[in-house]
């Protein structure tokens, strides 16, 4: 068990290493290099080579990169070259926010979405079960920026001072408000992912009902509700965690976009500006932050089934896998 | 005020909960979310509550020093934060600020004497000296320097010494009477703020206060200020990049005034009792360039026929819904040189004319490449035109690159059309010193324009004192590059900013040298 | 370990022979939306002509003369929505194809091997793509490309083609995963060691008898995987930067309408985000129904 899970930290390191030296040379071989971002409208060879000291851009590259990895190594992303501050700083400002908003909606949509899934499986069939399917495929469906627009006119214009329409609130400033700002940009954000899990929990549900176990405990007369509870449940719940260590990725991705349409100033809103004013030390420092995130995000969910199903633990402790 | 928000008591909360069900979600965890919606806490009218005023900004620069860059966005911000030697008045007429009294000019122009104005002071009481002056001008006159304000200075002004506490002495290489423009534009900061980049510190009625990297900037009311001092108590700068979500900020008080509202968004703006919108006529132009040493565009029929078959009329109606200035020339109608009497060109394409003279330049057709920013607006103009060209036989390709691309290739001369927007007002004034200059054959940027007449002119126009001799100059000069089609504008843009009512009414005379005079503001 | 890992798909043994009649309504529901997306990308661009022509008023509504009425440039909705449905639809198409031409062998390969060095390695390797969100990603590939058109070989619309490559880079790891999940467990059939006992060449296992039978789900797969693909497509338009004008696409609308949803404009809103919900309504539908079809084939 600690064997494996130095393994899996280890690659999880190399992983991380492979992503932020595919960022650094991509970005340098990039056109249009931060020197022009940096001087716009009036770009003279003095001022370009001015520049290009400051930012350490006329050294050789591999000199860039090997001073870029021993100052990761001692925990320092280097500084905006636009705001002139630490990238760890503006970083710790932002990732919180984009985390609250991403774990919030996650959890909310994780219980509709298994709520949603039991029902509909429980109930196989029944109208409630059409309307879920039918309703998910609907909603996993819909375009989340284009639900973020609509949420922002409706509660903007037609539904004023319900909740805020865009903009944040820190936790700090005042909790009310805060999680009230949450509520729509988490509806755009996760409503796709509550659908998928709802679906796959339901499908995965619907199979485990049909094992030998479940045929056994209901010829002992076990009830429905039990068997659900203590045995489909269970066995259902390991291709749904998977789904949900995928959907942190799809949350990832939906945070660039729903944090520019509510105005959130989270990771996503700073990496576009970052990418497009190839501010290259923050750039990488977002792009190895939301990596970061996603994989720890899936080595939580492989410990979780690990934890979950008796079956791999078993497979380890054998020494089979 | 506000009546309008508390109209919402039980509806809202209904069609909530229906909008809930319809997404097939309405289980106990939604009933929990509703229920921290709850009623709206927020009611508006901060000016009134607070003193504070709300400014609703596409995005927040990382810089905060108006020395660094001539960008409107930079300097909405600092124009109450700190001030220049000169401003402009209310009829826009330039008139000692910092400075006492005029200029005093020697004889071969040369040298520029400037007294300053005693008992001003810095935010953190530090009195202004001529030793900021100097700091701020051996920034602007560096070469090195990597701000926008280089442009206006290098090759003119020499050096800038401290003759006494209260005395500035300006050398020049050559006459210069441009500068006296220039020095109403050029903010005076701190010495010790000269190179900061984050945050600036001057005169004005108003200190930089907190700073939300990004997101928000807070200014508070300075109370050692030299003049009127204003009735507000803070302004606060905030970064609302979709406008859409900036339009209904200010529909909900969030924010009390508004820039780059999306002129299409005029008319819906207008319909609320509680908004204003202001379209004013000021220096935010489209500038378009040529690689004019290399074809197709080497040969001036060529351009001629671009400039005839242009749709000047559809960019003014689709694109600014109506609210843009049909353009004859680089000069827009605020800037000294414009020339409202100058018809060369048609609204709306002129396709025999633009054929006819293809034919003289020996092509029976044309294709090329127009390069513009990645802006919604200016990807807008590019598709009007290039379907305005299509008719008269000329095939435009549309690149649309971000700013940083798009600057590596205009500044090396990698285009064949070039076109973006420019904010001038606070670099260049009243003048056309930016959108000229370029047309110099001594200018870097220029890409192999060269007009005898129009190099006289500009050394001519940029060497006096005399405002309206200024304006005569530049007015031929405007002429001249308008028939050679160096500078072929569609149209210009009109400066769009909406406020709430209950606010006092902003000025649109400063707003046509793009000021947004925030200092004055009160609860109306 | 991560063997069990699949997609946002939906778990497919959900097909028996008592569900199926409600099954193929929905599927038939599927079908019928699809056919509709279909004939708007195949037919609606030939009724419609030019998608950049001016035709008519500034954002009329659906009405006679526009029958889904104009956008912000006088230019007919009907046409670029058409023309922007083909777009979407050929760019779903190539990045599938190409993720699978990519990611089949890098699964079969990894499954073949399961939980040895060559698994491991690809694992790995597509760990770190995945590591990449698609538009961090995307910001990327368009930040070293440019938004215009770069020199992509002799393809007629260059911007289109690094969509394509674009999109289909980040599918890999999807469809890797599956391939490899399914091969791992046809790895275990009998019938394998029999091959191998037999002396047949291992590339002639993985290449022949392990993709002939690998094929089924992962297509099923796939198919799901349109569906996403139009999807991530508009979301990369709607950002700026997938599709660029003039050139239409049903993303790069959406992005251009929403600066109008304020002023009353609702059709050029809703009926562009409308075509992308049957077109990815209508792959996952017909995805699903093939899914149990299969199941009921394979297993039943």
């Amino acid at each position: 068990m600690l064997r494996y899970l130095g393994r899996r930290i280890a690659g999880l390191a190399v992983v991380l290493f492979v992503v932020l030296t595919m960022v650094f040379f991509m970005l340098r071989a990039a056109p249009g290099s931060p020197a022009d971002a940096y001087l716009g409208m009036n770009p003279t060879p003095e001022k370009r080579a001015a520049v290009e000291e400051r930012f350490g851009l006329d050294e050789p590259i591999w000199t860039q990169y090997a001073t870029f990895v021993g100052n990761l190594l001692r925990g320092d992303l280097g500084d905006s070259l636009f705001s002139d501050r630490p990238v760890t700083e503006i970083i710790g400002e932002r990732l919180p926010v984009t985390l609250e908003l991403g774990l919030l909606a996650l959890l909310f949509w994780v219980v509709v979405g298994l709520a949603a899934g039991t029902l509909a499986a429980r109930r196989r069939d029944s109208f409630t079960d059409g309307a879920v399917r039918v309703v998910s495929v609907i909603a996993l469906s819909i375009p989340s920026f284009w639900l973020g627009l609509v949420l922002v006119v409706v509660f903007g214009l037609y539904i004023e001072g319900v909740l805020p329409s865009s903009g944040w609130v820190g936790f700090g400033a005042d909790p009310v408000q805060n999680l009230r700002s949450v509520v729509l940009p988490g509806i755009a954000l996760g409503l796709a992912a509550g659908a998928v899990i709802a679906r796959t929990l339901r499908g995965s549900l619907i199979e485990t009902q049909r094992t030998d176990y479940v045929s056994f405990a209901r010829a002992m007369g076990m009830s429905e509700r039990g068997i659900m509870r203590r045995i489909a449940l269970r066995n259902a719940i390991i291709p749904t965690a998977t789904v949900i260590g995928l959907m942190v990725g799809l949350f990832i991705s939906g945070t660039v976009l729903v944090e520019n349409i509510f105005n959130i100033p989270g990771i996503g809103q700073t990496i576009v500006g970052a990418f497009r004013q190839h501010d290259y030390p923050l750039a990488i420092g977002c792009t190895l932050v939301t990596a970061a995130v996603f994989l720890v995000a899936n080595l939580a969910v492989d410990f979780l089934y690990f934890a979950l199903d008796p079956r791999i633990r078993a497979g380890f402790l054998n020494g089979t896998d | 005020m506000s009546d309008a928000n508390k109209n919402v008591p039980n509806g809202p909360v209904l069609s909530r909960r229906r909008f809930l069900v319809a997404t097939g979600v309405l289980t106990a965890g939604a009933a929990g979310l509703a229920a921290c919606g709850g009623e709206d806490g927020s009611g508006g009218g901060a000016v009134e509550k607070t003193g504070t005023l709300a400014f609703g900004v596409t995005s927040i620069s990382d810089y905060l020093n108006p020395l660094s860059t001539t960008s409107s966005r930079v300097h909405w911000m600092t124009e109450s934060v700190v001030e220049s030697l000169y401003t402009y008045d209310a009829a826009l007429k330039s008139v000692p600020l910092l400075a006492d009294g005029e200029p005093e000019i020697s004889g071969d122009g040369l040298t520029w004497t400037i007294k300053l104005k005693r008992g001003v002071t810095f935010h953190n009481g530090d009195p202004l000296t001529a030793a900021d002056v100097v700091a701020t001008f051996d920034f602007v006159t560096d070469p090195k320097s990597t701000s926008d304000w280089t442009t206006y200075f290098v090759g003119y002004v020499k050096k800038a010494t401290a003759t006494d506490d209260h005395t500035v002495t300006i050398k020049l290489t050559t006459p210069f009477g441009v500068l006296r423009s220039h020095l109403t534009n050029l903010p005076i900061v701190h010495r010790e703020f000269v190179k900061k980049t984050g945050t600036t510190m001057g005169t004005g009625p108003f200190s930089v206060g907190d700073i939300a990297q990004g997101r928000q900037v807070s200014l508070k009311r300075f109370d050692g200020y030299h003049g009127t001092k204003p009735t507000l108590t803070g302004i606060t700068f905030k970064a609302v990049p979709d406008p859409a979500t900036r339009m209904v900020n200010l529909r909900e008080d969030k924010i009390q005034i508004m820039t780059d509202v999306p002129p299409e968004s005029i008319k819906l703006l207008e319909k609320s009792s509680d908004i204003r919108v202001h379209e004013v006529a000021a220096p935010k132009d489209l500038v378009t360039y040529f690689v004019a040493n290399k074809k197709p565009f080497d040969d001036v029929k060529v351009r001629q026929a671009l400039a005839h078959a242009m749709d000047r009329k559809g960019v003014r109606d689709l694109v600014y819904g109506g609210s843009a200035d049909i353009a004859q020339g680089a000069i827009g109608p605020v800037a000294e040189g414009h020339d409202p009497s100058l018809k060369l060109y048609g609204e709306t394409p002129d396709i025999a004319k633009a054929k006819a003279l293809l034919a003289e330049a020996g092509l029976s057709s044309l294709d090329f490449t127009l390069m513009v920013t990645s802006d919604p607006v200016l990807k807008n103009v590019g598709q009007v035109l290039a379907q305005g060209w299509k008719k008269a036989g000329i095939n435009c390709t549309l690149e649309t690159l971000d700013i940083s691309p798009w600057v590596k290739k205009w500044a090396t001369g990698d285009y064949q059309m070039a076109m973006t927007g420019f904010d001038g007002g606070f670099g260049g004034g009243k003048t056309a010193f930016t959108l000229l200059g370029a047309l110099s054959s001594q200018n870097p940027l220029n890409f192999g324009y060269k007009n005898p007449e129009v190099d006289e002119l500009l050394a001519k126009a940029w060497a006096t004192t005399d405002a309206a001799e200024r304006a005569a100059i530049c007015k031929r000069i405007n002429g001249l590059v308008a028939k050679d089609a160096i500078a072929i504008p569609p149209v210009y843009p009109k400066l769009i900013v909406a406020q709430r009512t209950e606010i006092s009414v902003l000025d649109e005379k400063q707003m046509s040298v793009s000021r947004i005079d925030v200092a004055p503001v009160r609860a109306a | 370990m991560d063997a069990t890992t699949t997609l946002p798909a939906p778990p497919r043994a959900s097909a028996r022979r008592r569900a199926l009649p409600r099954m193929s309504a929905l599927t038939w529901t599927g079908i019928a939306l699809l056919t509709l997306f279909l004939l708007l990308a195949l037919f609606g661009p030939v009724i419609a002509g030019d998608p950049n022509a001016r035709a008519g008023e500034q954002l009329a509504g659906p009405g006679l003369r526009h029958v889904f009425g104009t956008d912000h440039l006088a230019r007919d909705l009907f046409a670029r929505t058409a023309s922007g449905a083909r777009v979407s639809l050929l760019v779903a198409l190539a990045a599938v194809a190409f993720g699978l031409l990519v990611a089949v062998p890098a699964g079969l390969v990894a499954g073949y091997f399961g939980g040895r060095w060559p698994d491991d390695l690809i694992m790995r390797v597509l760990e770190a793509f995945q590591a990449l969100p698609l538009f961090v990603f995307a910001l990327f590939v368009i930040g070293v490309t440019g938004t215009g058109d770069s020199d992509i070989g002799p393809i007629t619309v260059p911007t289109t083609a690094k969509v394509v490559l674009l999109l289909g880079v980040g599918f890999v790891p999807y469809f890797a995963r599956v391939t490899r999940s399914a091969t791992l467990v046809e790895a275990q059939e009998d019938y394998v060691d029999a091959l191998r006992v037999l002396g047949v060449p291992r590339r002639r296992i993985i290449g022949a008898e392990l993709l002939v039978n690998v094929l089924p789900p992962v297509l099923v797969q796939a198919f799901l995987w349109l569906g996403i693909a139009i999807f991530a497509e508009s979301a990369l338009s709607f950002l700026g930067l997938g599709i660029q004008a003039p050139q239409p696409s049903l993303g790069n609308i959406l992005g251009d309408a929403t600066r109008y949803l304020l002023l009353g404009a609702w059709w050029y809103s809703i009926i562009p985000g409308l075509v992308i919900l049957v077109a990815t309504v209508g792959f996952n539908l017909v995805g699903d129904g093939l899914g149990d079809a299969l199941d009921a084939d394979g297993r039943g």
